[in-house]
């Protein structure tokens, strides 16, 4: 009965662009402030080509049709992505700037050096080649299904304080089956989080 | 010989009840460990974890416990505890990824719920409950913690939560029942089963088919659909999206826990010592209440005897009953002062985090929100596409 789940394939189409303008045309979305954006796209059924409303163009063929309402949910995908990059950045950047303000008792102030730039996406396992473009280096190369996951070390806390960087680092390292960089990215959460200064 | 054995009775119960009353709990300061299970997990078995929003509990206090909790205490609690399990879960790498989540609209292989029954900064107990994607309940259990002041040393703090020992309890458990009961194969039944969910709750329309529901609301496989059924790959491409989503969703948890992490421990520090004080008081006030009306009740007992000391010795005996209950009601109102004061912490507290609460909920319902209106636009063009390319058979 079960096939098992096989990794979630990305969309396709190009990477996401996470430009700097608001909520990405989001449709009738909010920008990412929470206030009500204006519309982007508009994909409604009754407005794509060949549809009854749609009287400047002819009768489309099925195939055809599939290919337009396909391209509509890639291009739907691109702005979602785009979205949820830029409110990631947000709540990354609010994170840090929490984490600045002593939220970890004061064992450490660390802040956003040597971390990767720009926002980081997980959506943990099988992080798939079309949900952004960013990522952390070499913790997605294989997505098939013999990935692992290993213990923290005994000296690595419960991670509760950890902002986005150090749970990317953590769960890398969960992830990473080759010892030596595994204990590696577990030294970079270390001296991130401030354990090992 | 007949006031000597009333004597007797008096002073055998008297002593009982001394021994009664004084008894002590007795603090543990044992750490459970988290249990990471000795061999790795292939991927494909790594169940991915929810842990909803907790109940708050606060149907359940009744009069005199809102007298010492703060609703809205609890329900900054109810957002912040699930978080540390979260955390502690995804830390034993027992599972996939580990998500606390706002609701059950996102579909994820296990589901945790918890209701907190009490919270105090001394004790913490909370009802646990554990089902799979299918809505099989797997288990519920009832955690409940005393600490010690050891739990609030700043070297303890940095490390753990001070209750962090539930939380480890709560993950091993839920090891020991996965490694106990589940197979893996079962494992591989649920994780489809999720992802038919997932399916199901986007586009009935189109996923409906595959799954039932039997009379105990577990759902079963009816059949798959094909590995390379377009609908299926398209859900698969909006799942991974709706991953990005939560991912968002724990971010802002993230923030939420880690602002409300000085206050609160501050406050459930200073909660532990008034409720030590308070419990003591009272427990106090008892034994002086139940002590006195004991005497008293020997005293009067002793006065009708024909012996004149005895006489004596039990118009003492009421006096020194009496003063006791009187000074027993003077504990139970230094306690009344100490609820008070404990009032005043919560209210205290309640100013500090109570934003950070509002704050957390608006931004998690505008995304929501967003992100609905979103998928509802892709539900439309998944119908669409699907009749396109099968010609509405």
């Amino acid at each position: 009965m079960s096939r098992g789940t096989s990794g979630i394939p990305g969309a396709p189409g190009r990477a996401s662009s996470n430009g700097s303008g608001s909520s990405a045309g989001l449709p009738a979305g909010r920008d990412v402030s929470g206030q009500p954006g204006t519309a982007g796209g508009d994909y409604s059924l009754d407005k794509l080509p060949g549809s009854s409303a749609d009287g400047a163009s002819g009768p489309m063929t099925a195939q055809e049709r599939a290919a337009v309402l396909a391209g509509t949910l890639d291009a739907g995908y691109e702005d979602f992505d785009g979205f949820i990059l830029e409110e990631r950045a947000r709540a990354q950047a609010q994170a840090n700037a929490t984490r600045g303000l002593g939220g970890t008792g004061g064992s450490n102030g660390v802040g956003q050096a040597g971390g990767p730039a720009g926002p980081v996406i997980s959506s943990g396992r099988n992080t798939g080649s079309g949900v952004g473009a960013t990522g952390i280096p070499g913790s997605n190369a294989n997505s098939s299904n013999t990935q692992v996951s290993f213990p923290a070390p005994e000296d690595i806390p419960t991670g509760r304080d950890d902002d986005v960087v150090a749970r990317q680092l953590r769960e890398a390292a969960m992830k990473e089956p080759d010892p030596e960089l595994r204990e590696k990215l577990w030294d970079e959460y270390r001296k991130y989080t401030g354990i090992k200064e | 010989m007949r006031s000597s054995a009333a004597r007797i009775l008096v002073l055998s119960a008297l002593v009982m009840c001394v021994v009664a009353c004084s008894s002590t709990t007795v603090r543990s300061t044992e750490y459970v460990r988290l249990v990471r299970d000795t061999a790795p997990i292939q991927e494909a078995l790594l169940m991915d974890v929810g842990v909803t929003v907790f109940d708050p509990g606060i149907d359940e206090l009744d009069d005199d416990d809102l007298d010492r909790v703060n609703p809205t205490i609890r329900n900054v609690e109810s957002r912040y505890a699930p978080y540390l399990l979260a955390q502690t879960l995804q830390n034993s790498g027992n599972w996939g990824v580990v998500r606390v989540l706002p609701n059950e609209t996102t579909t994820m292989d296990v589901y945790i719920h918890g209701q907190i029954l009490n919270s105090d900064g001394e004790s913490m107990a909370i009802n646990v409950s554990v089902r799979d994607s299918s809505g099989l309940i797997w288990y519920t259990k009832l955690y409940e913690e005393h600490i010690s002041r050891f739990n609030y040393e700043q070297s303890q703090r940095q490390a753990n939560d001070p209750f962090q020992v539930i939380y480890n309890q709560i993950a091993n458990d839920l090891l020991v029942y996965r490694n106990a009961n589940i197979s893996d194969s079962r494992i591989s039944q649920i994780r489809t089963i999720s992802e038919l969910q997932f399916a199901r709750q986007f586009t009935p329309e189109l996923f409906d088919q595959y799954l039932s529901v039997d009379r105990r609301g577990v759902a079963q496989i009816v059949r798959l659909p094909a590995e390379n059924d377009p609908s299926l790959t398209r859900i698969r491409q909006i799942r991974q999206r709706d991953n990005l989503f939560v991912d968002t969703i724990q971010d802002y948890y993230a923030t939420y826990s880690r602002s409300m992490r000085v206050p609160y421990d501050s406050w459930r520090q200073q909660s532990f010592e008034a409720v030590l004080t308070l419990k003591e008081l009272e427990a106090s006030a008892r034994r002086r209440m139940i002590l006195g009306g004991l005497a008293v009740v020997g005293g009067i007992a002793g006065a009708s005897s024909n012996n004149g000391s005895v006489q004596t010795g039990s118009i003492v005996g009421v006096g020194a009953g009496a003063y006791m209950v009187k000074s027993g009601f003077d504990k139970l109102a230094e306690a009344e002062m100490h609820v008070a004061a404990l009032q005043e912490l919560n209210e205290s507290l309640e100013s500090e985090v109570a934003p950070k609460m509002i704050e957390l909920d608006d931004r998690t319902v505008m995304l929501t929100g967003t992100v609905e209106e979103q998928y509802q636009q892709w539900r439309e063009i998944l119908v669409e596409l699907y009749e396109t390319e099968t010609g509405g058979i």
